[in-house]
């Protein structure tokens, strides 16, 4: 059987190489990272067992194809949809996990500093990366979309739902609202191209919520029909 | 010598057996959970008392010590009298795993020790340790040798060995194991860079390998091996080191006798 194509961003962030550990058999991931390559079997990576050089390793079957790009350039998002589409053909399944979290006074000069950058990335790029989807791909044919039920998952946080009062949050919390709210937004305008959209909030992983809990809400949306619905997870209580 | 029937079966403490292979920079491995959690552990212990007995700002007999000339850091080497588990490091199969990893000539002759770098530490100097090293001659070549600087000057092969008791090779390949680095977050610092040429700045290392616990990075010495340990802010690193070495002959061979890094 084909495995269903999953565009994941941040993929050498922690969220992201559990998601690659963990998923790598039951999808083909193309692992969008910026400088720090991941951590697992790739086109230019492969596994070896240090005791026997020679032999083949298992985990090599489910290599992930590796995309180094830099999601703030200009043509950042593009590069990346359009090298996902010219190696797969497709994309069924995007999940913007890149973000940074620069915690910090809202007067601090590194916290204004880190203002843009910040919102870019959290939420300018995931509304650009989906927008190229649909130019590069989701536009061609709706009824198929809704037929592979193909979606986009974007991680928020509970950061965007709740104030974590003196933690320095206040632009990282803002530009998770902004990205829950945007999800809202994409799901009613993707509705015609019979792309869901959805999103994941999870308090602090690993340590509150534990990754696994994480990845299995992004996965849930992938067999499920829902848009427009927001994950929270707060954690034990 | 140390007792390395003590040692167990690498097959039985070595967790992980996929170590991941890349080849930017240059050709290198690195993996987690390296280790059983109780071999780590014993790992973790046996060094933690030796770094317990208080660091040390001249040479002192068996205790993390500075004295590696321009490097911002605390040494002990690891040499026979100590027992298992810190033993494993200068075993023949551990030598064997090295050499196979990498098609690095096997010889009798290992170099291993800890280091320790307290918080606040300074940027190592990038290089590619692709240096010679003296060794005392091997009696045969089942036996495991290190160096002995009371014989010869592992740099420079000085001291009271005639020619023929002693032998110069060249770095092979070497293994940083990290341990006792519990609670390492990105941005702690204190990782091994990897970089593209020896000129690059620290910040534009192309690949940082974390000093996550129970985690290595490994690699062939090679005229392009450049590496460098990173400054750590408010935390301490800590890493066990192991090298290979392999003959003259081989290291020109391969890479070109003018490419021998002498010492500085």
């Amino acid at each position: 059987m084909t495995r269903r194509v999953c565009l994941l961003t941040g993929a050498s962030g922690t969220f992201g190489q559990a998601f690659v550990r963990r998923c790598a058999a039951d999808y083909q991931i193309v692992a969008a990272h910026h400088t720090t390559p991941i951590e697992y079997a790739t086109q230019d990576q492969s596994f070896v067992d240090p005791l026997r050089p020679e032999a083949g390793v298992a985990e090599n079957e489910d290599a992930v194809y590796s995309i180094a790009a830099d999601l703030l350039a200009p043509d950042g998002p593009a590069r990346v949809v359009a090298e996902t589409i010219r190696a797969f053909g497709r994309i069924d399944m995007l999940v913007n996990a890149a973000a940074r979290r620069d915690w910090g006074p809202l007067t601090a000069p590194e916290s204004l500093d880190a203002l843009p950058d910040l919102f870019a990335l959290n939420v300018f790029v995931p509304v650009r990366l989906a927008a190229e989807a649909a130019d590069a791909y989701w536009r061609r044919d709706p009824a198929d979309n809704a037929r592979e039920l193909r979606h986009v998952v974007n991680l928020s946080s509970t950061a965007g739902h709740y104030v974590y009062p003196d933690l320095g949050q206040g632009v990282y919390s803002a530009s998770k609202a902004a990205l829950t709210q945007l999800t809202y937004h994409q799901a009613s305008e993707f509705w015609n191209l019979g792309v869901r959209v959805n999103a994941v909030a999870p308090n602090t992983f690993p340590g509150i919520v534990g990754v696994d809990d994480v990845i299995d809400a992004v996965l849930a949306f992938d067999k499920s029909e829902e848009t427009g619905t927001i994950t929270v997870l707060v954690g034990p209580s | 010598m140390a007792d390395h029937a003590l040692l167990p079966r690498l097959d039985d403490v070595l967790a992980n057996r996929s170590w991941l292979r890349r080849d930017r920079p240059f050709r290198h491995f690195v993996a987690r959970d390296v280790f059983t959690p109780d071999f780590a552990a014993s790992l973790a212990a046996q060094l933690g008392e030796i770094l317990g007995r208080g660091l040390s700002d001249v040479p002192a007999q068996g205790r993390f010590s500075r004295g590696m000339k321009g490097y911002d850091a605390y040494g002990i080497g690891i040499t026979e009298d100590l027992p298992a588990p810190l033993s494993l490091f200068i075993s023949a199969p551990w030598r064997d795993l090295m050499c196979g990893l990498f098609g690095v000539e096997k010889t009798p002759y290992v170099f291993a020790g800890a280091h320790h770098h307290a918080p606040w530490g300074a940027n190592g100097f990038i290089h590619n340790d692709f240096n010679p090293v003296w060794f005392p001659r091997a009696a045969d070549a089942e036996e495991i040798r290190i160096p002995d600087m009371a014989l010869c000057d592992f740099k420079t092969g000085a001291g009271s060995l005639p020619d023929a008791g002693k032998v110069e090779t060249v770095r092979g390949a070497v293994i940083l194991y990290y341990l006792l680095n519990d609670g390492w977050r990105p941005g702690d610092g204190g990782e091994t860079g990897l970089f593209h040429q020896v000129t690059d700045r620290h910040e534009a290392a192309a690949v940082r390998c974390p000093p996550i616990d129970n985690s290595i990075v490994a690699f062939e010495c090679t005229p392009q091996s450049f590496h460098a340990y990173l400054a750590n802010r408010g935390r301490a690193r800590t890493s066990i080191i192991m090298w290979v070495h392999r003959g003259v002959a081989e290291a020109a061979e391969r890479h070109g006798a003018d490419r021998i890094e002498k010492w500085r």
